[in-house]
C-alpha cells in the first residue's frame, strides 16, 4: 500500500506540474481526486487489508489526499492568477451583430405608442384598385392624385397604393365600428430619387370611428403620440388644409424638437415641422362603407416614417435609406 | 400665388408684423411656402440731362459725356449704350451709389478718360428686362431730380399655398377677405366710374352660346381708339412683384385686373375677329389651332373654342390664339370675361399639356358672378391707362343664373363634431364675417353660400368654415377615445417579427429594398418561368416591374455593398412578391418572403484566427433555425431550379415551393457584375403561416449530469453524413439526447476511399443519474447498426 501511495504521489505531481490549460487541469482531478480516481481505489482497496495494517494506511491514505488536494487547489489557483499576464491592449473579440433596418426601427416604435393607445395594427394589399384607393376616398375623378405623373399604373388594371389609407376602406367594411386601427406600409408614387423624394416610402395611417367621436379626439391622440415620440415637452398645432376624404382637415406641426421650437436649419426657422394630414372622416367616406354620418364619426390621420427617422437620426438623404449601404446599416 | 403686401394694404388696413401675418395665414389654411422683399431705393440715382455726348477716341462704341445733374453741377460719365445721344434725360447712377444687382459705382478711368458714375439701363435699377441699351426719361423730369422719389419700390410679397378647394384665394381680393374676415376690419374693393359712349357694344359683337357647351357665362366689352403703351409705373411695379412681366397696357391690364380679383380675362384685337359674331364651340376631332406661344396644338373633342364668323380665337380659359392677340398698332378691343366648367378646363389643360394663370384659376372655379364688376373695373383701368372710349354695355349671354348654394345647420351637430361648444350666436357671427348670408331657425339656420366660395355644399362644408375662422386652436384637447378596444391581430405580423429577430439574433442585417426593379434583372433571375406585373408609367428602367422574388433584390444589394468594399454581406429581407392572380380583386397575389443572402467574409483575418468564408454550412444552419419556427414536414425536391448550383436544396410543401436555399449559380451571380461565391435562401412565409408554431411548449431540462461519449467510425466516401447521423439518433436509445460531428478526418491512419467521421454523443436521464453499463450498452447497439448499416467501422 504504501509503495502504491507514493507511486500515486510521484504520478501527480508529474501529471499536476505537466498539465497546462484549464481542461488539462480537470483532466488530473479526474485521474486523481474524483468520486472514481485513483485515491478512491486506494480506498476501496483498504477493505483487503488486515486489521493492524489498516489504520497506518488509513492514516497514509488520508494524508495523502490531504496533500493532493492541497496541491491541486494551488496549483489551479497560480494557474487562475496567470491570466492577469495577458496583453489587455489588443482590442477584444466582437460577435457578428445584426441589427434591424431604421425603418423597422421606427415603425416598431411608432407602432408600439398606439398600440398602447388602444390602436389596432391592420394591413392591405400594396397593388391596389382605383376604387379603394381613390374613389371610395372622395378622390374626384379629375384630382391630380390620378394622374400617371403623380400615380403608377399596373398592366393588371389596378396601381401600387399611393397611400395607405385603403386599408382603413377594407377595414370599416369588414368591422363595425368601434374601429380603431393604424396602418402602417409601404406606398409609391411616381417621383424620381432626389434627397427628399423617393418612389417608394412608408406611410402610416391612423383610423378611429365610433358614435361621437370629435376633433378634440383628434388633437388627443395626436398630442400624447408626439409626446411619447420626441418628449414630453413637444407642442402640436393643426392648421386648416384641404384632403378630399376629411373635413374639417389639418396639416399637424409639432414644435421642433432639435431647437425646442426656437427655429432651426431643420425646421427652416418656423420652429415647427410638417408631420401629416389629419381631419375628421368626410360623411361621404363613411356612407360609401355603410356607415351611417349621423350615427357614426370619425377621424383619420397619416404620417411618413422616413420623416420620422430622418429627423431622429440626423439623416439629409432619404435615399439613404433604401441604398442599404452596410456601414449605415450597421450603425443602428 | 403670390400676394404683394402693398397690394393687400390698399384693400384692408393691416398692423401686423410679417411674422404674424404669416401665422395668421397659416392659421386661415393659407401657408405661406416663401417670402420676398423688394427693396429698390435708388439712393443716388438722379435724373441727368445729356449735355453732350462725344466718341471717346481709339474705341468704336464708347461715348464721353457731359450730363447735367441740376444746380449747375455738370458730371463726365463714359458711356457704352448705342442709345446715347445728347439731349436725352437719363437716370445716372453716381459715385457711391449701390444698384440692384449689388453693382456699387466708383469713380474709374476708361481708356484713359475719367468717369464719374454711370447711365443705368431699365435691368441695372431693377425697373425692368429691357437691357438694350440705356433707359430714357421723359425730358419733363428735371436734372438732379432723385429717382428713388419717382421710382422706388418697397414691398413684402407672400408665396402662398392655395388648396385645391380655394380657387377665391387665387386673387388679392380672395386673401385680403380672409384677412378682413380674421381681423373684423373694412375690406375696400376698388370702385371706378365707367363713362361709356353712347353706342352700343351689341352693334360690334353678339354672343351665341350653346346650352351644352362647358360655358356657362360669356361677356364682353367693346373699346375702340386705344393707343398701345407701356402701363404705368405703379402698375408695372405690383405686376413685378407678383412675378407678372410687364408686356404693354392692354396685356398688364388684364393680368393685373385678374390678379385682383381672381377672375381671368382675355383681349381680342377686333381687327382680327372676322364678323361680328362671338361663337363658342368644342373643337372638331383632329383639329389643330396655334396658341399665343407659337404652339401649334392638336385638339380634342372636348377642348373649348372661342371663334368668330370664320375661325377659331381662343383656346377657352386656357390660352388665346397667335392671329387674334393684342399688337403694337392695336387700336380696338374685344374684352372678354366668361365662366368656364372647371372639370372642363382642367381635363382640358391636361390633354394639352398647357396650363395658364387662366386655365390654374378657371379649373378651380371663379365666381360667375362678379363678371360685370371684373369687366368695369378692366374697362376702367384700360381708359385710364390706354386712352380711347368704351362701347356701351356689356354683351352678356348667361342663359341660366347659377343657384347660390343654400345649406342647413345644426348648431348642435357643429359642436358635435368638434368637441367643444360654440354658441349659436357666436357660429352665427363667425359665418357672417365670411360674408355668408345667415337665418336663424332656432338651433338651426340656413346659410347661403356667395358666389364666390363654389367650394360649399354641405353642411360639414360649413362646419369647416367656422371652426377655421375660430381658429383650430381653440379646440379643446380630448382624451375621451384612449380607453381600450378588443384589438385583433393581423396574422402575418407576429410571424414577421418573430422570424426578423431570429435574423438579426443571427448576425443578419436588415435591409429595405425598392419592389420595383427591372425588366433584365427579373429575367435574369426568373428564367422566364413567371411573366412580372408592369408598370405601365414607370419611373425608369430599374423600377419597371414588381419583383416576383426577393432574389434580385439582395443580389443587387449585395453588388452594392461589394463595389464599396463593404466585403461582408449578411443581409435578409422580409419583403412582398407579387403575382397576377384572377383569384382577388387586385389581381394580384401578395407574398411575404423572408429571404437572406451570405457573401464574402465570415470573419475576418484576426492576430488568432484566420479569415473565413461564408459558405453553404452557414445557409444550411440559418435554413434549420427558421424552419424549427413551423410544425410541418417539408417535401425534399430531387432538384433544384437553375438559380442554384446543385450545392443546393428545395422544399415543397402543397406543390408549391416554400424554402430554397445553397449556393447560386455562377452566372446568373456574374450577371449582377459578383465574381465570387454567394449563398441564399427564400423561406414562403405567406404559405407556411399556417404552420407557425413558436416554441410555446418547453422540454424539461434534466437536474441529473450529462453523460458524454465520443466515437469515431470509419465509413466509405459515399456514406453521406446525414444519414450516418441519423442512424446513429434512430439506434441511440431514450437517453441520448444530441449527436454532433466535430471531426472529418480523411488521411493517414485512414484507408483509402473513407473517411473518418467523429461524433459527440451526449446521454441524458430525467430520472436519475445513468450507469456507464446503460450507456455502453447503448453504445455497442449504434456501432452495430452502423457497421450493419453502412459497412463502418469503429476506429
Amino acid at each position: 500500500m504504501k509503495t502504491r501511495i507514493d507511486e500515486i504521489r510521484k504520478d501527480f505531481r508529474k501529471s499536476l506540474s505537466d498539465a497546462g490549460s484549464q481542461i488539462e487541469l480537470d483532466e488530473v482531478y479526474r485521474i486523481f481526486l474524483a468520486r472514481k480516481g485513483e485515491i478512491a481505489s486506494l480506498y476501496k482497496l483498504m477493505a483487503g487489508l488486515s486489521a493492524e495494517e489498516r489504520p497506518e494506511a488509513g492514516k497514509l491514505l488520508n494524508q495523502l489526499k490531504k496533500e493532493l488536494e492541497q496541491q491541486f487547489n494551488d496549483r489551479r489557483k497560480t494557474a487562475r492568477q496567470q491570466v492577469s499576464e495577458l496583453d489587455t491592449t489588443i482590442p477584444g473579440r466582437i460577435p457578428r451583430l445584426g441589427h434591424e433596418h431604421p425603418l423597422t426601427q421606427t415603425e416598431s416604435r411608432v407602432e408600439e405608442i398606439f398600440t398602447r393607445m388602444g390602436f389596432t395594427v391592420a394591413e392591405g394589399p400594396e397593388v391596389e384598385s382605383e376604387y379603394y384607393d381613390f374613389d371610395a376616398l372622395n378622390t374626384p375623378f379629375w384630382h391630380p392624385a390620378r394622374d400617371k405623373s403623380d400615380t403608377l399604373y399596373l398592366d393588371n388594371g389596378h396601381l401600387l397604393r399611393t397611400e395607405t389609407s385603403p386599408v382603413q376602406i377594407h377595414v370599416m367594411e369588414k368591422r363595425k365600428p368601434p374601429i380603431r386601427i393604424i396602418a402602417p406600409g409601404r406606398v409609391y408614387r411616381n417621383d424620381k430619387p432626389d434627397a427628399s423624394h423617393s418612389p417608394m416610402f412608408m406611410q402610416v395611417e391612423g383610423l378611429y370611428i365610433d358614435r361621437q367621436v370629435t376633433f378634440a379626439e383628434l388633437k388627443g391622440t395626436l398630442l400624447e403620440f408626439y409626446r411619447q415620440l420626441f418628449g414630453e415637452d413637444t407642442s402640436i398645432r393643426f392648421r386648416p388644409h384641404y384632403f378630399p376624404f376629411t373635413e374639417p382637415s389639418a396639416e399637424v406641426d409639432v414644435t421642433c424638437f432639435l431647437c425646442a421650437g426656437k427655429g432651426c436649419r431643420v425646421c427652416k426657422q418656423t420652429g415647427w415641422l410638417e408631420m401629416g394630414g389629419s381631419g375628421m372622416v368626410d360623411p361621404v367616406v363613411l356612407d360609401g362603407v355603410g356607415l351611417d354620418p349621423e350615427e357614426y364619426t370619425g377621424f383619420a390621420f397619416g404620417l411618413g416614417l422616413e420623416r420620422i427617422a430622418m429627423l431622429q437620426y440626423g439623416i439629409t438623404d432619404i435615399r439613404l435609406l433604401y441604398e442599404n449601404n452596410l456601414r449605415l446599416l450597421t450603425q443602428f | 400665388m403670390k400676394v404683394s403686401l402693398n397690394w393687400l394694404q390698399s384693400l384692408i388696413d393691416i398692423d401686423r408684423s410679417v411674422q404674424q401675418l404669416v401665422d395668421d395665414l397659416s392659421m386661415l389654411g393659407l401657408e405661406t411656402e416663401k417670402i420676398d422683399t423688394i427693396s429698390r431705393s435708388l439712393e443716388g440715382v438722379v435724373a441727368g440731362r445729356v449735355i453732350t455726348c462725344d466718341k471717346v477716341p481709339e474705341s468704336d462704341h464708347l461715348h464721353l459725356c457731359q450730363v447735367d445733374i441740376g444746380d449747375e453741377e455738370q458730371l463726365q460719365i463714359v458711356c457704352g449704350a448705342p442709345n446715347i445721344k445728347a439731349g436725352q434725360t437719363i437716370p445716372l447712377a453716381r459715385v457711391g451709389a449701390e444698384l440692384a444687382g449689388g453693382l456699387k459705382i466708383r469713380k474709374a478711368r476708361v481708356r484713359g478718360v475719367e468717369s464719374f458714375g454711370m447711365i443705368c439701363s431699365e435691368v441695372e435699377l431693377g425697373l425692368g428686362d429691357d437691357h438694350s441699351g440705356i433707359m430714357v426719361l421723359d425730358d419733363e423730369i428735371q436734372p438732379g431730380q432723385e429717382l428713388g422719389e419717382l421710382y422706388g419700390y418697397e414691398d413684402t410679397v407672400f408665396d402662398l399655398e392655395v388648396t385645391q378647394n380655394r380657387g377665391d384665394c387665387l386673387s388679392i381680393i380672395g386673401v385680403a377677405r380672409e384677412l378682413a374676415a380674421l381681423y373684423e376690419c373694412n375690406l375696400s374693393i376698388p370702385q371706378k366710374t365707367l363713362p361709356e359712349v353712347s353706342q352700343p357694344a351689341s352693334e360690334a359683337v353678339s354672343i351665341e352660346l350653346n346650352k351644352d357647351t362647358s360655358c356657362a357665362r360669356y361677356a364682353a366689352r367693346v373699346m375702340r381708339g386705344i393707343t398701345i403703351k407701356p402701363s404705368p409705373r405703379w402698375m408695372q411695379d405690383r405686376l413685378l412683384a407678383v412675378g407678372l412681366r410687364p408686356i404693354n397696357n392692354v396685356v398688364d391690364v388684364t393680368n393685373y385686373v385678374m390678379w385682383l380679383t381672381g377672375h381671368p380675362l382675355h383681349a381680342f384685337d377686333m381687327r382680327n375677329i372676322e364678323g361680328r359674331g362671338i361663337k363658342i364651340r368644342f373643337a372638331e376631332k383632329g383639329e389643330t389651332f396655334v396658341t399665343l406661344d407659337e404652339e401649334q396644338r392638336k385638339l380634342d373633342p372636348e377642348v373649348l373654342l372661342i371663334c368668330d364668323e370664320k375661325k377659331p380665337v381662343a383656346i377657352g380659359g386656357i390660352m388665346g390664339g397667335l392671329a387674334s392677340g393684342v399688337t403694337d398698332d392695336t387700336t380696338e378691343l374685344l374684352i372678354e370675361c366668361a365662366w368656364f366648367e372647371p372639370v372642363n378646363i382642367r381635363m382640358s389643360s391636361r390633354r394639352l399639356g398647357l396650363t395658364s394663370d387662366s386655365s390654374k384659376r378657371f379649373e378651380r372655379g371663379v365666381d360667375p358672378d362678379d363678371i360685370d364688376y371684373v369687366l368695369n373695373l378692366t374697362a376702367a383701368l384700360m381708359l385710364e391707362t390706354a386712352d380711347g372710349e368704351v362701347l356701351n354695355g356689356i354683351v352678356d349671354e348667361y342663359p341660366e343664373q347659377r343657384c347660390k348654394s343654400v345649406i342647413k345647420v345644426r348648431s348642435e351637430r357643429v359642436n358635435e363634431v368638434l368637441g367643444m361648444e360654440i354658441p349659436l350666436v357666436s357660429q352665427i357671427s363667425l359665418l357672417r364675417r365670411l360674408q355668408f348670408e345667415v337665418q336663424e331657425n332656432g338651433n338651426e339656420y340656413i346659410v347661403t353660400v356667395p358666389t364666390f366660395r363654389f367650394d360649399l355644399e354641405r353642411e360639414i362644408d360649413i362646419i369647416e368654415e367656422i371652426i377655421r375662422l375660430h381658429g383650430y386652436e381653440n379646440i379643446p384637447v380630448s382624451e375621451r377615445s384612449l380607453v381600450p378596444l378588443k384589438p385583433w391581430i393581423e396574422e402575418m405580423r407576429p410571424l414577421r417579427a418573430d422570424l426578423r429577430e431570429i435574423a438579426v439574433r443571427a448576425g443578419l442585417q436588415e435591409v429595405s429594398t425598392y419592389s420595383m426593379i427591372s425588366r433584365r434583372q427579373h429575367e435574369q433571375t426568373t428564367s422566364g418561368s413567371e411573366k412580372a406585373i408592369s408598370v405601365q408609367n414607370p419611373i425608369s428602367e430599374d423600377l419597371a416591374v414588381l419583383r416576383t422574388s426577393m432574389l434580385p433584390s439582395l443580389l443587387m444589394t449585395a453588388a452594392y455593398n461589394l463595389n464599396r468594399s463593404n466585403r461582408s454581406v449578411a443581409i435578409f429581407e422580409i419583403g412582398r412578391t407579387y403575382h397576377f392572380s384572377e383569384k382577388v380583386y387586385n389581381n394580384c397575389r401578395e407574398d411575404f418572403i423572408l429571404s437572406a443572402l451570405l457573401t464574402g467574409i465570415r470573419q475576418p483575418k484576426s492576430w488568432d484566427s484566420q479569415e473565413q468564408e461564408f459558405g453553404f454550412y452557414d445557409v444550411q444552419g440559418i435554413a434549420s433555425l427558421f424552419s424549427s419556427r413551423f410544425d410541418t414536414e417539408l417535401k425534399r425536391l430531387p432538384e433544384v431550379d437553375s438559380r442554384f448550383t446543385s450545392n443546393s436544396y428545395m422544399f415543397q410543401l402543397a406543390e408549391k415551393v416554400v424554402l430554397a436555399y445553397g449556393e447560386l449559380d455562377t452566372e446568373l451571380v456574374e450577371g449582377f457584375d459578383i465574381d465570387q461565391s454567394v449563398h441564399y435562401l427564400e423561406l414562403n412565409l405567406s404559405s407556411l403561416r399556417e404552420y407557425y408554431r413558436p416554441g410555446t411548449t418547453v422540454r424539461e431540462v434534466s437536474r441529473f449530469p450529462d453523460n458524454r461519449r465520443d466515437l469515431s467510425f470509419q465509413i466509405e466516401e459515399s456514406v453521406l453524413i446525414g444519414e450516418l447521423l441519423a442512424t446513429i439518433r434512430s439506434h441511440g436509445g431514450k437517453h441520448l439526447q444530441s449527436v454532433d460531428l466535430f471531426d472529418l478526418y480523411r488521411g493517414k491512419g485512414v484507408d483509402q476511399g473513407c473517411k473518418s467521421a467523429s461524433v459527440s454523443l451526449c446521454f441524458n436521464s430525467m430520472k436519475g443519474s445513468l450507469e456507464d453499463e446503460q450507456i455502453d450498452r447503448q453504445i455497442k447497439k449504434i456501432v452495430q447498426s452502423v457497421t450493419k448499416e453502412h459497412n463502418g467501422r469503429l476506429r
